[in-house]
C-alpha cells in the first residue's frame, strides 16, 4: 500500500495511542527521575531537590551487596537455563524423540505459572530439614542436606523458570537451518555430535545470545523467588532492596527510587544489547532455497532421549508441585505427615480478604486483558500496516516497557500518580495501568509477528473490491491475525492473574489480589495454606490455558 | 567405479526410488535426468548416505556403502563422497577458506596441509583471493565455486551434484556447466549429476541416465538418449517431439531403414539401426519426428522417402527459431525451423524427414531392459 497517503482517520488513532503510550511509559518515568531528586516523601511537603539520596546510597556497601547477589543470582540462572534449555530445545526441534507435540507443550508450562508459586513449591522439596528432599536424605541417612534458601537455590529455581524462554527464542532458528548446512558437514567426515557443535551451535548463536540477555534481565529484576528464598534469610538483592524500602516501614522512598533507578539503568542496557543483536547478527540470508527438513533420527537413542527429558520434566515441574500438592492437604507442615484434610482449603478460601482479591484478580484479568489486548492490536496495526505520523515513535515507545522492571514500574507509578487528584492511586485502577503497561510489548509483539506473516495483497484486494480501511481492517486483517489476538488476551489473562512484583507494591486494603494474599500467607508462615491457595491459582490458570487451546493454536512470540 | 544393485527407498508406501541399478566407471561423469518428484534427489542422498535405502546395495570401489538386506550402511561422514548442494550450503559462520578446508581439517593432516589444499581448491575454481570472504557477501556463482571447491578438496573418491546450477542465470549456469565438466574431467573423478535440465545433461554427460516415478528408463550416451529414445516418455522428455502411431511392415531395405504404415495412411521409413531383423508384420509402434528435424520447403525436396504436402495452421516466432504447426493427410507436426526459413499461415508447403532422423518406440512406455541398465 505504498502509495497510499495516511487518511485522517489513522492519524487521529495515532496521535490518540502516542498520546496513551506518554501517559503510560513516558509520564512514569519522568516521574522516577524526579522522585530520585525529591527530598520530601511522595505526596507531602514542598518539593525541594537533592542529591542525598544518590550519594546515601553510593556510600552503603549495602546496595553494592546487593547489586553483587543480584548479578551473580541473574548470570547463574542464566546458565541452568541455557543448560537445561538448549538440549531440550535440540531434541525438542530437531529430533524425532516420541511425544515431541506433548514436550512442546509441557516445556512451556512454567510460562503459565508464577515463578512466586514455583519457588514457593520448591520450598517443600529443599527447605533445610522439613523438604522432601531432605527427609529422603535423612531416610536415607545420608549426611547431606538440601538448603534452597540462598543464591544457589534461587539459580536453579529461576533457572528451571526460564528454560520456556529458551524454547522460544531458539526452537525455531533451530528448525529454521538448511539440513544441507548440516548434511554437507556430515559429508565433510564429522558426526553428528560434531556436527551438532560446529554448525548447528554456531549458526543459532545470534538467537541463544538474544534469549541470554533477556533472561539475564528478567532474572535481575524478578521479584517473586527471591521474595520467597532471599527475605526470610535476609539475602540482599536489587528487588528486594526496593521493596524493603518501600513497604516496611519506616518507608525510605528516595532509597527505593534510587535503586529502581539503577536497576532500570542496567536492564535497559541488556536490552539495547539484545536488539542490537537481533537485528544485525541474522544468517538467515545466505542460507539457499531450503530443502526439507527432517528430524534427526536418532535410533534407539530415541527412548534414552525421551526420557531424560522426561525426568527433567518430572524433576523440575511435577515433582515440586506435587509436594505443594501433598503439602496443601497437610494440618502442619514439618517431618512428619499428618492426615489428610481440606481444612487449608477450608480457611483460605472463606477468608472474606480472599473474597475481594479473587473479584479484584479477576476484574483486573477479564477486563484488563481486554483493554490490553485492544491497545496492543490498534498499535501493532497501527505501526506494521498505516503510513500515519508517528508510527515508528509508536513502535519505539510501546517497546520500552520490556526495559521497565515491575519494581520499577511500581515505584515510577508512584511518583507518577500519588499527587494526580484523581481515585487512581490506592484503588484497582493503578493496579489496571502497571500490569497494562508493564505487559504491552508482549501483546504488540504477538499481533505484529501476526500482521507481518499476512501479505498485505490480501488487504489491497479487499480495498480495490471497493472496502473503505476500516471495513478491510476489522473483515480482513483481523479475521486473519485473530488467533494471535486471542492467543494475546489469554496470556494478558494470565500474567495479570500471577502478577505480584507490582501488585505488592501498588495495592491496598481495597485492592488487594491474589498473589498478595498468597504473598501475605507466606510473610506469615502459613505454608499449607499458602500450597492449598497456589494450588487452586494454578489450577485455575492452566484451566483456562487448556480450554483457550481446545479453540484455537495458542501463539506466543518471544520478547525482544 | 561406482555400482548401484537394485535399490530401492520407500516414503510410506510410495516408492520414491524404485530398483534402481546402475554402473559409473572410474572417472565417468553420469546424470539422473528427470521431471521433478522422479526420486533423482533420493537416489543421490542414499548414495551420500543422507537417506536410508530400504532395498539394494551401493559399492563404491570395492567397498559396500550400503546394502540393508545384510544390516550395512556407513555413516555419511565415512564415505569420502564430495557433494555440492542445489544450495550451495556454505556455512555462513565460516570465511570461504574455513569452508574449504572444513573437510580436510577432519582428516588429521598437518594444519600447512591443509591450508595449502584449500588454497589449490580454490585456484582451481579460479577463487584465488577470495579465502578471507564470508560466503554471505560473494555472488551467487562465486558461492557455487566454493562449494565445488569444498567438495573436490577432500579428495573424495565420488562427486554428486544435486541440481548445483538451478540458482544461476542462463548465462552463468552454462558457463559454469562447462567448467564443472573440465574439472571432472580433468581430475577424473566420478560423478553423478543431477538435474530436470535436458540441455545442461545432454551437454556435461557422459551417460545420461532418464528416471521416471523412481526408476530408470534408459541409459545412454547423450546421443543415443537423444537419437534412440527407447521409450516414450524418454522422447517427449528430450525435447520436442511428434509421436506418430504406425505398424511395421516387416520390410526391410538393405540401408537398414524400415518401412512402418501409419495409422492415417501412408509410410514412413525409419532407419532403426539394425540390431536384429525387422520388426514382425503388424507390431504397432510409435515414429517419433524431432520437431527440429523437420525441414520445410515451398518446392518438393529431392528425396523420395517421408515427404509429405502440408500447410501451415500456426507460426509462433521465438527468436532463435520459429515453432509452426503443420496439417499432414495423417495428422499434425509441430516443425521448429530456423528464423530465416519464414513461412505465412495457411501457405503449403513440403515437410520432409530424412529416415536416420527418425526413431520408433513401444507404444506403451516399457521397463528399462536389464542389459541396457548395466553395461
Ligand atoms: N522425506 C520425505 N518424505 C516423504 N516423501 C518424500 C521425502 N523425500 C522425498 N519424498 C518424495 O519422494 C519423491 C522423490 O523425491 P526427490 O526429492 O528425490 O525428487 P527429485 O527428482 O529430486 O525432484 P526435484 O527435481 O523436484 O528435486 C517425491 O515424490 C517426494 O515427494
Ligand atoms: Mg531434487
Amino acid at each position: 500500500m505504498r502509495w497510499r497517503r495516511a487518511g485522517p482517520g489513522e492519524t487521529l488513532l495515532s496521535v490518540l495511542l502516542l498520546v496513551v503510550l506518554a501517559v503510560l511509559v513516558i509520564y512514569p518515568l519522568v516521574s522516577l527521575i524526579y522522585g530520585s531528586i525529591r527530598s520530601s516523601p511522595p505526596g507531602t511537603g514542598e518539593p525541594a531537590y537533592t542529591v542525598e539520596h544518590f550519594l546515601r546510597i553510593f556510600m552503603d556497601p549495602h546496595f553494592y551487596e546487593a547489586w553483587r547477589n543480584t548479578l551473580l543470582l541473574s548470570a547463574s540462572a542464566t546458565l541452568v537455563a541455557l543448560v537445561f534449555g538448549l538440549p531440550a530445545t535440540f531434541l525438542i526441534a530437531r529430533t524425532d524423540i516420541p511425544y515431541r507435540s506433548f514436550a512442546e507443550v509441557l516445556v512451556l508450562i512454567p510460562l503459565f505459572i508464577s515463578p512466586f508459586i514455583g519457588a514457593v513449591a520448591w520450598t517443600g522439596l529443599g527447605a533445610p530439614r522439613v523438604g522432601m528432599l531432605n527427609r529422603l536424605l535423612a531416610f536415607l541417612g545420608l549426611p547431606w542436606e538440601v538448603n534452597i534458601y540462598g543464591v544457589w537455590g534461587m539459580a536453579l529455581v529461576l533457572g528451571f523458570y526460564m528454560v520456556p524462554f529458551v524454547y522460544l527464542f531458539t526452537s525455531g532458528p533451530m528448525k529454521a537451518i538448511d539440513a544441507s548446512l548440516e548434511e554437507a558437514s556430515r559429508l565433510s567426515g564429522r558426526n553428528a555430535l560434531q556436527t551438532t557443535l560446529q554448525i548447528t551451535l554456531p549458526l543459532i548463536t545470534p538467537s541463544v545470545l538474544a534469549c541470554t540477555l533477556l533472561i539475564m534481565v528478567l532474572s535481575m529484576e524478578n521479584f517473586g523467588v527471591p521474595a520467597v528464598l532471599a527475605l526470610p534469610s535476609r539475602i540482599p538483592l536489587v528487588p528486594t532492596e526496593i521493596f524493603v524500602r518501600f513497604s516496611y516501614p519506616p518507608a525510605d522512598y528516595g532509597y527505593a527510587t534510587v535503586v529502581a533507578l539503577s536497576l532500570i539503568a542496567v536492564t535497559g542496557i541488556g536490552l539495547l544489547l539484545q536488539r542490537r543483536i537481533i537485528r544485525t547478527a541474522s544468517y538467515a540470508a545466505i542460507t539457499g532455497r531450503g530443502y526439507r527438513v527432517a528430524p534427526i533420527l536418532l535410533g534407539r537413542w530415541r527412548w534414552v532421549a525421551v526420557a531424560i527429558l522426561g525426568a527433567y520434566m518430572v524433576a523440575t515441574i511435577l515433582l515440586p508441585y506435587g509436594v505443594m500438592m501433598l503439602a496443601s492437604f497437610q494440618a502442619y507442615w514439618t517431618q512428619e505427615f499428618t492426615a489428610f484434610t481440606l481444612d487449608n482449603y477450608r480457611s483460605v478460601f472463606t477468608r472474606g480478604l480472599l473474597v475481594r482479591a479473587t473479584e479484584n484478580s479477576l476484574l483486573l484479568a477479564v477486563f484488563g486483558a481486554c483493554v490490553a489486548t485492544a491497545l496492543a492490536a490498534c498499535i501493532a496495526y497501527v505501526v506494521q500496516r498505516s503510513r500515519a505520523p508517528g508510527r515508528s515513535w509508536l513502535d519505539f515507545m510501546a517497546t520500552i516497557p520490556i526495559g521497565i522492571p515491575g519494581m520499577v514500574l511500581g515505584v515510577a507509578l508512584l511518583w507518577a500518580w500519588i499527587a494526580v487528584p484523581l481515585e487512581i492511586y490506592g484503588t484497582i485502577w493503578i493496579l489496571l495501568i502497571a500490569y497494562i503497561t508493564r505487559f504491552l510489548p508482549f501483546g504488540v509483539r504477538n499481533v505484529s509477528a501476526a500482521l507481518t506473516q499476512v501479505g498485505d495483497e490480501l488487504e489491497s484486494a479487499a480495498r480495490v473490491s471497493g472496502a473503505t480501511q476500516w471495513r478491510t481492517a476489522v473483515t480482513i486483517t483481523l479475521p486473519l491475525v485473530r488467533n494471535n489476538v486471542l492467543s494475546s488476551w489469554v496470556i494478558y489473562f494470565i500474567e495479570f492473574l500471577k502478577e505480584l512484583n507490582m501488585s505488592v507494591l501498588l495495592y491496598s486494603f481495597g485492592s488487594v489480589v491474589i498473589p498478595v494474599v498468597i504473598f501475605d500467607l507466606y510473610t506469615e508462615g502459613r505454608y499449607p495454606e499458602v500450597a492449598a491457595l497456589a494450588v487452586g491459582l494454578s489450577v485455575l490458570i492452566l484451566v483456562v490455558l487448556a480450554i483457550s487451546s481446545r479453540f484455537f493454536r495458542i501463539r506466543i512470540s518471544p520478547l525482544g | 567405479m561406482l555400482r548401484i544393485r537394485s535399490l530401492s527407498k520407500y516414503y510410506g508406501a510410495r516408492a520414491a526410488v524404485n530398483d534402481v541399478s546402475l554402473e559409473v566407471g572410474q572417472g565417468e561423469l553420469v546424470t539422473l535426468l528427470g521431471p521433478s518428484g522422479c526420486g533423482k534427489s533420493t537416489t543421490l542422498r542414499c548414495l551420500a548416505g543422507l537417506e536410508i535405502p530400504d532395498s539394494g546395495e551401493v559399492w563404491l570401489q570395492d567397498r559396500l556403502l550400503a546394502a540393508p538386506a545384510r544390516r550395512v550402511q556407513v555413516p555419511p561422514e565415512q564415505r569420502r563422497v564430495g557433494m555440492v548442494f542445489q544450495s550451495y550450503a556454505l556455512w555462513p559462520h565460516m570465511s570461504v577458506l574455513e569452508n574449504v578446508s572444513y573437510p580436510l581439517r577432519s582428516q588429521k593432516r598437518p594444519r600447512q596441509e591443509v591450508i595449502k589444499r584449500a588454497r589449490d581448491a580454490l585456484e582451481l575454481v579460479g577463487l584465488s583471493g577470495y579465502e578471507g570472504s564470508q560466503p554471505g557477501n560473494i555472488s551467487g556463482g562465486q558461492q557455487q565455486r566454493v562449494a565445488l571447491a569444498r567438495a573436490l578438496a577432500s579428495e573424495c573418491s565420488l562427486l554428486l551434484f544435486d541440481e548445483p546450477l538451478s540458482n544461476l542465470d542462463v548465462h552463468l549456469r552454462e558457463q559454469m556447466r562447462s567448467e564443472i565438466r573440465d574439472l571432472q574431467a580433468r581430475l577424473r573423478i566420478t560423478t553423478i549429476y543431477v538435474t530436470h535440465d535436458q540441455s545442461e545433461a545432454l551437454a556435461i554427460s557422459d551417460r545420461v541416465a532418464i528416471m521416471q516415478d523412481g526408476a530408470i528408463v534408459q541409459v545412454g550416451t547423450p546421443r543415443e538418449v537423444f537419437e534412440r529414445p527407447a521409450t516414450e516418455f524418454a522422447a517427449t522428455f528430450l525435447g520436442k517431439v511428434n509421436l506418430l502411431h504406425a505398424a511395421a511392415t516387416g520390410k526391410r531395405e538393405a540401408d537398414l531403414r524400415e518401412q512402418f504404415r501409419l495409422a492415417g495412411g501412408g509410410e514412413v521409413h525409419v532407419h532403426t539401426g539394425g540390431t536384429g531383423g525387422p520388426s514382425a508384420e503388424g507390431t504397432a509402434v510409435r515414429v517419433g519426428l524431432r520437431a527440429e528435424l523437420i525441414r520445410l520447403s515451398r518446392n518438393a525436396p529431392a528425396a523420395e522417402k517421408n515427404v509429405w504436402k502440408a500447410r501451415v495452421e500456426r507460426a509462433v516466432f521465438f527468436g532463435d527459431g520459429i515453432d509452426y504447426m503443420i496439417a499432414i493427410p495423417v495428422g499434425r507436426l509441430r516443425v521448429r525451423t530456423p528464423p530465416y526459413d519464414q513461412f505465412r499461415v495457411g501457405e503449403e508447403v513440403f515437410a520432409s524427414i530424412a529416415p536416420e532422423h527418425c526413431f520408433i518406440v513401444g507404444s506403451t512406455p516399457q521397463p528399462a531392459r536389464q542389459e541396457e541398465v548395466s553395461r
